[in-house]
């Protein structure tokens, strides 16, 4: 009896936490442009090793840190979101258009995205990439 | 920018506020594909000022490569 009511608890709080991450979504498609930037994002695609290799356990140890739905899919937005704003700046500086101080501008902007990533892949335990 | 606020170097190119919060707008503007930043790109590279810049440092290349410094150096006998 009481593993039926647990199993129902934990079903109620995923259909909350599915609710809520429907709700963020929501959102995030409201803001004009919104739904086609997260759906170039990529965010529920599940190609990548982390989502691939997540529960698999190597000599009684994950592979990944074990994390709540909310949470990877939280950090899977910061890190979309970081790297399409990376990849757009990465354009604007290849195109060659940028001159003077708009150049030194796009250029500092690069560095501090790439920073903050680095350190954000490594918080999450996923692999760095170092150049 | 803060190099020339002490005025020991002089700024290359007058940039108008306009044309530096356009350039700031699309740099930590939101998130938008390659679709969207490149008319953008464009709408922000049509300034005159920096088409004048652009055109000023395409004379300044273009005559590097011909090993001069400056037009008058064509026609010195014009000066």
């Amino acid at each position: 009896m009481y593993a039926i009511l647990e199993r129902n608890d934990a079903d109620d709080e995923e259909q909350n936490v599915a609710d809520k991450n429907k709700k963020n979504f929501d959102e995030l498609t409201a803001k004009p442009g919104g739904s086609s930037a997260i759906k170039s994002l990529g965010i529920f695609d599940k190609s990548k090793c982390p989502d691939v290799f997540n529960e698999v356990v190597v000599e009684g140890m994950n592979m990944y840190e074990q994390r709540s739905d909310r949470v990877k899919l939280q950090m899977k937005f910061n890190t979309l979101t970081m790297n399409a704003q990376l990849q757009k700046i990465k354009f604007m500086c290849n195109f060659g258009c940028l001159i003077d101080i708009f150049f030194l501008k796009a250029t500092l902007q690069k560095i501090h995205l790439q920073k903050k990533m680095f350190v954000l892949e490594l918080e999450a335990g996923m692999e760095v990439y170092i150049p | 920018m803060i190099l020339t606020e002490s005025g020991s170097i002089p700024a290359i190119a007058e940039y108008p506020q306009s044309c530096i919060d356009q350039f700031d707008d699309l740099l930590y503007g939101d998130i938008s594909g390659a679709g969207n930043t490149m008319p953008k790109l464009i709408d922000f590279n049509l300034e005159p000022v920096l088409k004048d810049r652009k055109r000023q440092k395409y004379i300044e290349r273009e005559l590097k490569e011909l090993g001069l410094t400056s037009l008058k150096e064509l026609a010195p006998e014009l000066q």
